[in-house]
């Protein structure tokens, strides 16, 4: 398995989620906005653990969602 | 201001300028040139309706009012010709939606998505094995912050295999559990 992996261009290890609803901010005390925070640790090429971080509204976290269904559905007619 | 057609360009320009963040529409002046050119009117009447009406979009992002709400508010307001309070009935509705986005967004002080893209491999053959038969799905994540300029556009890539594709699948579907229940709370 590690030498199929020989040339990886970075491997996700870890996959952490929040879901979370912003309330109010600077501009509306009626803000009431769900959001998902993603949060990924990759081994980079270089065996190098990196972490990132991002934050998606529901429509995008929808968009990202499908792509992944996408892929699977793929994979698996493979 | 006696035109809906004026007056609501005024508008359209203030959603630009004030939240869509269009960099060549940040003097005034070119509110003049632009919406007032054929119209007999000064830059300080201009500049004061432009004022009042963000002023009146301000308070009304601040309090979120729905479409009903903001009717009636509209129309107590003796500020605004009728013709402007039908304008400015007609903008909340069609911008609402949009500009609470916006205003979401202005404080994500995380970073956002800004592209997606990922490609199916097979695995065929490699130095040391003669023959395998992998499938790997390789995803690159283009990340970007608008707040924090030196963490724009960072590029994540990285391979899964099906076992770790599936068990990511798995996180996003429970995600969209979660957030079917919250939608039905």
């Amino acid at each position: 398995m590690n030498k199929i992996n020989n040339f990886n261009l970075g491997k996700l290890i870890d996959f952490q989620w929040k879901l979370g609803v912003a309330v109010s901010n600077s501009y509306t005390k009626e803000l009431n906005t769900p959001f998902i925070s993603v949060f990924l640790k990759v081994l980079d090429s270089n065996n190098q653990i990196e972490s990132h971080s991002f934050e998606l509204t529901v429509p995008e976290f929808q968009n990202f969602a499908q792509q992944f269904k996408d892929m699977s559905s793929l994979m698996e007619s493979l | 201001m006696d035109q809906p057609k004026l007056f609501s360009s005024l508008l359209g320009f203030l959603l630009k300028r004030e939240y869509e963040n269009d960099e060549s529409l940040s003097s005034l002046d070119s509110l003049k040139e632009m919406i007032f050119s054929e119209v007999d009117i000064s830059m300080e009447s201009i500049e004061s309706m432009y004022i009042k009406c963000l002023n009146f979009i301000k308070n009304s992002i601040a309090s979120d009012y729905n479409l009903s709400t903001f009717e009636s508010i509209v129309k107590e307001n003796k500020e605004f010709t009728d013709m402007q309070q039908e304008c400015l009935i007609k903008f909340w509705k069609l911008n609402k939606k949009k500009i609470h986005e916006i205003i979401y967004k202005k404080t994500r002080f995380n970073n956002s998505l800004s592209k997606m893209s990922w490609r199916i491999d097979l695995k065929t053959k490699t130095k040391d094995i003669e023959e395998i038969n992998e499938a790997v799905s390789i995803v690159e994540l283009k990340l970007s912050n608008s707040i924090n300029s030196s963490n724009s556009n960072k590029l994540i890539r990285f391979e899964m295999d099906r076992a770790q594709l599936e068990n990511t699948l798995q996180n996003i579907n429970n995600i969209q559990k979660h957030l079917q229940a919250t939608n039905t709370n």
